[in-house]
């Protein structure tokens, strides 16, 4: 502190010598001029003295008959006229923390951190069309719109926070990770009947029906399009007629063994990219956007890929700069044509079979017996599966279930309150 | 005790004085002060004066001895 503010006020370094120089120090120091950093050289002393003192100086002098000499002058009264002579430097200075400080207001880089089934792409092109691109004022973003209109604008995104930090905007995003899974239900009408069909031909190994008519047992075999279970419970008359249906939507937990069938194909020649080994590097700069490349070669090859690695400059953690440099690698290859040898075809395959496994358990299916076979024609290699499955089946459909002219399964009334009822059925709204 | 100088010495690289008159000698081995009743000779290597004051000082280098005389 004390080291600052002597800095600020300026002081020089003497040299003193002559016929007592204890006595100059004495005296300084009796009229309160602060000497410090003394040091003795043999005949010579030098100390610090701050400028206001060393004009004070001259009687003391005098007094003593010793001489001063100023050997160095430290500090800010000094450096100041020094950079008056560099106005050039001065003005680069203030400039530069002019641009600093105008540059830090927008925004360089856009970062996306969360998204795995909306793509980079096409996030970015939104939030460009939200006005807010890498170069935009950072004052001008909406955070707040940004964040309301992601959601609204995409489903499966349901969290979204961005920040910014310094000059770049951090965009998070989680996405509804259970959409795909889950079926879309048809939207059920209330008092209508629905039926639970088959969807596949298979033996029923187990069913517990909550509600509805079950019209299979353990055991029995069902087509596909089998009514499993009915969604309306008959009402007798007296005379054992069905009278009417009391409908219902059906509910049954209805395993059935059955099968699954799929053909995996796989051509038996392929292009095979072959790089050479021959490669051209040159490298680039990109300054807001635009790319500067400096090419020291004309593009030789007939067929290449081209690779970036591209760096983007910041200063400290989060200030990000609108210029990234990096090279370019273009690599020559040669497309040859391959065949698939019956091992390389037989990994292929499991790899797949075992992708469908893993589907077919992620939906709850119990497999009983796996069966494969492997084929080949001039031109494809060809994957016969077969397993025998058991799976939950029953597809909710609208029920069929009426007795004609008498009842509306849709709203369910009976035909007797029917001014209608005459007519001929009118057509279920539901099977529409 | 009225007028008696106080020195303190830190290790045998640093040293403070209070309540001197002034200094009478001082080469980079010996710092001979005048005190109000007696004189304090400090003796040492590579002496210096790191501020001089009317009130007070003090003194850095290889101390070997304090000497009251």
């Amino acid at each position: 502190m004390l080291k600052l503010i002597q800095y600020l006020k300026g002081y020089v370094i003497i040299k003193v010598w002559g016929f007592s120089p204890e006595r100059f120090m004495n005296l300084c120091s009796n009229h309160q001029l602060f000497l410090w950093d003394i040091a003795n050289f043999g005949e010579y002393y030098t100390m610090c003295i701050s400028i206001k003192d060393f004009y004070k100086l001259k009687t003391i002098t005098r007094k003593t008959g010793t001489r001063v000499v100023i050997q160095k002058r430290c500090g800010l009264p000094f450096f100041v006229p020094k950079l008056k002579k560099r106005k050039v430097f001065v003005l680069g200075l203030l400039g530069s923390i002019v641009f600093w400080i105008w540059m830090s207001g927008y925004i360089w880089a856009i970062e996306l951190q969360g998204n795995y089934y909306v793509t980079n792409d096409e996030l970015m092109a939104f939030v460009a069309e939200m006005n807010i691109e890498v170069g935009s004022k950072t004052s001008k973003v909406d955070i707040e719109a940004l964040e309301k209109s992601l959601r609204s604008e995409y489903d499966i995104i349901t969290w979204t926070s961005a920040r910014i930090d310094g000059t770049r905007l951090v965009i998070q995003i989680k996405e509804n990770e259970l959409t795909e899974t889950q079926p879309t239900e048809p939207t059920l009408q209330e008092g209508a009947g629905y039926d639970l069909v088959a969807e596949k031909d298979g033996t029923v190994v187990s069913i517990i029906t909550r509600s509805g008519v079950p019209l299979v047992t353990e055991g029995s075999e069902v087509m596909a399009g089998d009514i499993l279970v009915q969604g309306g419970v008959p009402l007798y008359n007296d005379d054992t007629t069905i009278r009417n249906y009391q409908y219902c939507v059906a509910d049954a937990d209805i395993y059935i063994r059955t099968r699954y069938q799929g053909t995996e194909t796989l051509p038996v020649w392929y292009d095979e990219k072959q790089y050479s080994g021959e490669e051209k590097q040159s490298p680039f700069i990109e300054l807001f956007g635009k790319r500067f490349a400096i090419k020291l070669y004309r593009q030789p090859y007939e067929t290449y890929d081209t690779t970036l690695d591209m760096h983007q400059l910041r200063l400290l953690e989060n200030f990000y700069l609108p210029i990234s440099y990096g090279t370019e690698r273009v690599r020559e290859y040669t497309l040859v044509t391959q065949q698939y040898t019956k091992e390389e075809a037989k990994a292929i395959f499991t790899e797949r079979t075992v992708k469908i496994i893993e589907t077919l358990m992620e939906k709850g299916v119990q497999i009983i017996q796996k069966n494969v076979t492997m084929k080949k024609d001039s031109f494809n290699w060809y994957l016969d599966i077969n397993f025998d499955i058991i799976e939950k089946a029953g597809k909710i459909t609208p029920t069929t279930l009426t007795i004609a002219g008498e009842a509306d399964p849709a709203t369910g009334a009976p035909a007797s309150q029917d001014p209608t009822a005459q007519a001929p059925p009118a057509q279920d709204p539901i099977t529409d | 005790m009225l007028g008696a100088s106080i020195v303190t010495v830190t290790g045998n690289s640093e040293a403070f004085i209070e309540n001197y008159k002034g200094m009478i000698e001082y080469t980079d081995e010996t710092i001979l002060l005048q005190g109000k009743t007696c004189r304090i000779c400090i003796q040492g290597k590579k002496l210096s004066i790191d501020y001089y004051t009317n009130e007070d000082m003090k003194i850095s280098g290889r101390i070997h001895c304090v000497q009251y005389l």
